[in-house]
């Protein structure tokens, strides 16, 4: 038996590697598409529901294309949840609230990390807890400070914690300023202190202006988590008029009630549809925002 | 004028330093430790609420008793709310990694595949994952989330039985895999935090690790791994905080049947107990962590 030898410009080592580079790249793709298909898996399943007819709903033959298909459930479930109301609910209240949370928080994360000071350490911690403790926890004894307070049922249960930075998460959002901010060299605003400007003035005319990537990477992550955010809304807002996160909360159950009352049986479907409009927002804003948020990510460096 | 002390530019930047934190330090007095020390009195009361304000009754331990004695569901909940974190938290935790690994490196379509694996960050923190979960589990065409349902025909567990896997890591595998939507939609932000640590690690490293003739794999031990640490803690504790307090959780949803019912104090005990042991898990791994930090950091 004739036995293989490698041609001699070529050796075996260049050939294992090459061989080795080409199985990653495959087991690469490989894995992330399936992945992927499993994230994607629930938005297709979504969208194929909402949009089935009723006679394509119960059949449990279909299970993604419809025979016939209907786009009047987008509009039905509209209007029967009152997402007009509550949209303009959610931008008035969540989204002012996520606005002053980004800015808010960006001076504590700043002071954390640029200054020395005695309280630092404790801060610090203090910081760590705050990233920890579920609100759960303690969100009788909030809502009862809200009460305190006169803002129970107000759009200020939102505002108030965030203008003094602790509102949706901002554990999260202060920590992440203080990374970006331990990273980025001071020679600059230390010079602008030399020559006499305020450490205002410095934060604003300086720190600020470069810090337009964390503020990106930071506004993406604070409006989708207000957004999704329904735990507040449902224990503070005691009239009708409640964010959208609130509603699509309490409407499986609604949903089902009113199906039973009308004689519906495919009342998930009127959820799927209501699903895909409540997500439908936020993905056109990401597709929009997506190039220059994932490279944004690349760029903040937050290393914990 | 009076002779004043003349402060040195390190005292007044100090001052500065706190001038700018002040608010946010107000901020959690008034909306964070207070409203913990009232809840911890709460679970030591029975509460009683009138419109518009809240009458507290100190009923000493009466409240835990009940709920670890009395009440022998609390614990079986308590028990499967802790084998959530120990299966949940190293399958995201490994994934992400993996994930975030695969997502830095360079390679063709790399832009859109990223963009697909943020989707989950965009859409599955909260309210669309919970309903999403009912909806499959309500409707008509029985649709479940589970793995051996969605991937076609192919039936997961009894591909891995075929597979002679010890038990304990066969029946861990297929509570994964049964929960593999839940898992995979969890792991968004961990795989953006991943990718942010990966990209801090300066090249240089990895250009020696080659010139000195390291393997790929070796390079990960010894380059990335130990580099990660930081970030690791951080994706470690922000998991455990999602698997902890997410509104499926066995021990959560007791909760908030009690505080349905309106037994604030109950309701309070059973959250408390629960969090009093997940903050000493979490003291753990950190701890074990701060080991690593010490040897690597």
């Amino acid at each position: 038996m004739k036995k293989f030898t490698l041609p001699k410009k070529i050796d075996k080592h260049t050939v294992k590697k090459a061989s080795y580079s080409f199985g990653i790249s495959v087991f690469r793709y490989l894995f992330l598409s399936l992945v992927g298909f499993v994230i994607l898996y629930p938005l297709f399943y979504m969208i194929s529901n909402s949009i089935k007819s009723q006679d394509d709903f119960l059949n449990i033959a279909r299970i993604w294309l419809p025979a016939y298909w209907t786009m009047d459930r987008f509009k039905e479930v509209w209007e029967i949840a009152q997402f007009g109301p509550a949209f303009v609910k959610t931008l008035s209240i969540q989204i002012v609230s996520a606005a002053i949370e980004v800015f808010m928080c960006s001076f504590a994360g700043y002071g954390l990390a640029r200054y020395n000071f005695k309280l630092k350490k404790f801060e610090s911690v203090l910081l760590i807890l705050l990233l920890l403790v579920p609100i759960q926890m303690y969100s009788l004894s909030l809502s009862v400070t809200y009460r305190n307070l006169g803002i129970f049922d107000t759009p200020f249960v939102y505002y108030l914690p965030s203008l003094f930075g602790v509102g949706v998460r901002g554990g999260m959002i202060i920590f992440i300023y203080r990374q970006f901010y331990e990273g980025l060299p001071k020679e600059l605003e230390e010079a602008a202190f030399v020559d006499g400007a305020g450490p205002l003035k410095t934060y604003f005319k300086i720190a600020l202006p470069s810090s337009g990537v964390v503020i990106l990477t930071v506004s993406v992550l604070s409006f989708i988590w207000h957004w999704n955010e329904n735990y507040i809304a449902d224990l503070c807002f005691m009239s009708d008029g409640r964010p959208l996160a609130s509603v699509m909360a309490a409407l499986p159950t609604y949903l089902q009630m009113l199906g039973m009352f009308l004689g519906k049986p495919e009342y998930p479907a009127y959820v799927c549809a209501a699903c895909v409009i409540y997500v439908a927002i936020p993905l056109v804003l990401y597709a929009i925002f997506q190039r220059k948020f994932v490279r944004s990510i690349d760029r903040v460096g937050i290393t914990g | 004028m009076k002779n004043k002390k003349i402060k040195g530019i390190e005292s007044l930047k100090s001052r500065y330093g706190f001038l700018f934190t002040l608010p946010w330090l107000i901020g959690v007095a008034v909306f964070f430790i207070l409203p913990i020390i009232q809840s911890a009195i709460y679970s030591f009361s029975s509460l009683s609420i009138e419109p518009g304000r809240v009458l507290v009754d100190w009923v000493g331990l009466k409240n835990y008793n009940f709920i670890l004695n009395e009440n022998p569901q609390y614990i079986n909940n308590l028990g499967a709310g802790l084998k959530n974190i120990f299966i949940q938290v190293p399958f995201i935790l490994i994934l992400s990694l993996i994930l975030g690994i695969l997502l830095n490196n360079e390679f063709k379509g790399r832009m859109i595949y990223r963009s697909l694996y943020f989707l989950p960050v965009i859409i599955a923190s909260g309210v669309v994952l919970n309903l999403f979960l009912e909806a499959s589990q309500g409707d008509s065409t029985e649709i479940a989330t589970s793995a051996s349902v969605s991937f076609g025909m192919i039936d997961f567990s009894s591909v891995l039985e075929g597979l002679n896997l010890p038990s304990s890591i066969l029946k861990y595998l297929t509570i994964a895999l049964d929960n593999i939507f839940l898992l995979i939609w969890q792991s968004g932000i961990q795989i953006v935090l991943i990718i942010a640590g990966l990209q801090t690690i300066p090249d240089l490293l990895y250009e020696v690790a080659h010139v000195e003739g390291a393997t790929k794999w070796e390079q990960f031990w010894f380059i990335t791994l130990p580099m990660m640490i930081r970030t690791m803690l951080l994706v470690v504790i922000f998991t455990l905080v999602e698997v902890v307090t997410i509104n499926t959780n066995p021990v959560m949803e007791q909760g908030y049947a009690y505080f349905g019912n309106i037994e604030y104090g109950v309701g309070s005990a059973v959250l408390w107990f629960y969090f009093v042991i997940v903050g000493l898990v979490i003291a753990a791994v950190m701890f074990i962590f701060s080991k690593f930090l010490k040897k690597w950091g």
